[in-house]
């Protein structure tokens, strides 16, 4: 197969109104973004449509409506493409008895690599995984799969990496390693397109953040920028005690609140300034007697945070 | 040669290793290592008996043990596992996303599965043949069980890419079409490969075959027909495949 070029000036890869349906059901829902070189991570919880944009991405699927673009080609109806994309699914199984040499020479095979045994040995070292284990890799544990799958997407050296939550699976030692691979890979103008639920996680990657909830891009930016989105929401607290409708009274009468629901358990509030809620809340329990049994954020977790992008209007983002 | 067909046959002998290292299970190789002897054995045992016609015995048993049996079995085990287990558990991917012909990837699991499916059909129906006394049929007999399984290879091939559970739909096909619609006269015969094969089978005036409705050349032609032709809806179907 003749080897294809990018097309001149066009990004790494485009989605243009890209939407997804499977079976009626919207999976993506018009989602616009150019990726370039560097680290770009796809945050979103469990559903949001993550994978779908990254299969979308490497043309594994085709759009429902909308435009892809790998180097401004069609992965759909231009397989030579595939020549600069390397893919880590998020699936564990590899294939069956096979030895992770066997596995990645296969893939450095196919890529066209120039000797494909002396770079998939040194994909595999740089995973840290032995070219010479003679186990097949059905035997591995599950970091050591997800190791084999990185080694068999870089092998070709390609300019766009998508990995599927690649951190799953590995040690804290592997995972730091792994993120300063990946962070390399990027400084080195490779485009790295990576998923996660995890905020910390895409954190360390120092990466351009796309937030996607429920099958839309909910917002764009660097960590920062998203911590700040979190930090604007307002925060949901619960508080247990034994005089709700007192305490809930002398909170009301602070002006922290934005919003305060009694409930069986105690009191729901909600603050948009939570270190000074936190300043006057035991002051105003020891006023009006009341004790308290627990304090605990309700939603301090990315769902809450992805619902409250989902809210916003766009404009104010 | 130039460079460019000399790295698709490279990839294309990367993938048949591969196709045939993933789909030769140590149950497979030993169930119809196993199923081989026990067709021979019987074969020999029947062989040893008296009969008026022994080369309509040669031809039952080649129908029985190879046609309807072995060929079609290890063509649906082999075939339907080169692309149908890797699109099961989601591992096409790895021969998938590769700056690769689809009808290199197509024609590399056909003949990936051919590697293994037809010495595993070939070979007992050529043996059963040999301990036949006057083993007459064995040269018609190899031709007919080898164009058979070639043939039911790629419809196999086909079929696990296109249905999840290839294995069920694929015995479904071989008894309701293979063993019943094929008997149902020389129309509904020609939906069935056993029909063509057991025509090529029974050219002798000796033999009979209640599926025997074509000549010999037009079979011959059907079969290769559909060798050639299913490889190109395989490359086709990946083609427009949405991999997981």
């Amino acid at each position: 197969m003749k080897p294809i070029d990018a097309v001149h000036g066009a990004p790494m890869v485009a989605l243009d109104q890209v939407s997804k349906l499977y079976r009626g059901v919207v999976a993506v829902s018009e989602m616009t973004c150019e990726i370039g070189p560097g680290v770009t991570a796809l945050l979103g919880p469990n559903g949001a449509g993550k994978s779908t944009v990254l299969r979308l991405a490497c043309g594994l699927t085709p759009p429902s409506r909308g435009v892809v673009r790998i180097h401004g080609h069609d992965p759909r109806n231009e397989p030579r493409v595939y020549r600069f994309v390397g893919l880590v699914p998020q699936q564990e199984r590899v294939l069956p008895r096979t030895t992770a040499l066997q596995f990645v020479e296969l893939a450095g095979r196919l890529h066209g690599v120039a000797e494909p045994r002396i770079a998939a040995i040194a994909s595999l070292e740089a995973v840290e995984l032995d070219p010479a284990d003679p186990r097949d890799m059905s035997t591995y544990s599950k970091g050591m799969r997800q190791r084999a799958k990185i080694a068999q997407a870089l092998v070709n050296g390609p300019s766009i990496i998508v990995a599927d939550e690649p951190l799953n699976g590995l040690d804290p030692r592997q995972r730091s390693r792994m993120i300063d691979t990946l962070v390399a890979l990027g400084s080195q103008g490779r485009c790295v397109i990576i998923s996660s639920h995890v905020l910390d996680e895409v954190d360390r990657f120092e990466s351009r953040v796309l937030v996607m909830a429920q099958g839309r891009l909910a917002a764009v930016g660097d960590v920062n920028r998203i911590r700040e989105l979190m930090d604007d929401r307002p925060h949901r607290i619960r508080i247990g005690t034994d005089r709700p409708g007192v305490l809930a009274t002398a909170l009301m009468a602070t002006g922290t609140l934005v919003g305060l629901q009694l409930t069986p358990e105690g009191i729901d509030v909600a603050t948009t300034d939570v270190a000074r809620f936190a300043r006057v809340v035991a002051g105003e329990a020891r006023r009006v007697d009341a004790s308290i049994d627990e304090i605990r954020p309700l939603d301090d977790d990315l769902e809450s945070v992805f619902r409250y992008l989902m809210e916003v209007p766009r404009g104010d983002r | 040669m130039n460079a460019v067909s000399g790295s698709a046959l490279l990839e294309a002998a990367e993938l048949i290793r591969t196709f045939v290292r993933t789909a030769a299970s140590r149950a497979r190789l030993v169930g119809f290592a196993v199923a081989a002897a026990l067709v021979v054995v019987v074969a020999w045992r029947v062989g040893s008996s008296v009969t008026v016609n022994p080369l309509q015995r040669a031809a039952d048993l080649a129908d029985v043990a190879g046609l309807s049996f072995l060929a079609p079995v290890a063509a649906l085990v082999f075939g339907t596992a080169v692309l149908g287990d890797p699109a099961d558990d989601s591992t096409l991917v790895y021969f998938w996303l590769r700056p690769v012909r689809r009808i290199t990837l197509s024609i590399s699991a056909c003949l990936a599965a051919l590697v293994l499916a037809v010495p595993a059909a070939v070979i007992p129906a050529a043996l059963v043949q040999m301990v036949l006394p006057g083993n007459s049929l064995i040269f018609r007999g190899v031709i007919a069980t080898t164009l058979a399984v070639i043939a039911y290879t790629v419809l196999f091939v086909l079929l696990g890419l296109v249905t999840n559970r290839s294995l069920v739909w694929g015995i479904a096909y071989l008894l309701i079409v293979e063993q019943f619609i094929a008997r149902g006269g020389s129309a509904l015969g020609s939906l069935s490969i056993r029909a063509y094969a057991m025509s090529i089978m029974s050219a002798s005036p000796r033999v009979e075959s209640p599926v025997a409705y074509f000549s010999t050349s037009t079979s011959v032609v059907v079969l290769v027909v559909i060798a050639a032709i299913v490889p190109v809806a395989v490359a086709w179907r990946l083609h427009r495949a949405e991999v997981a």
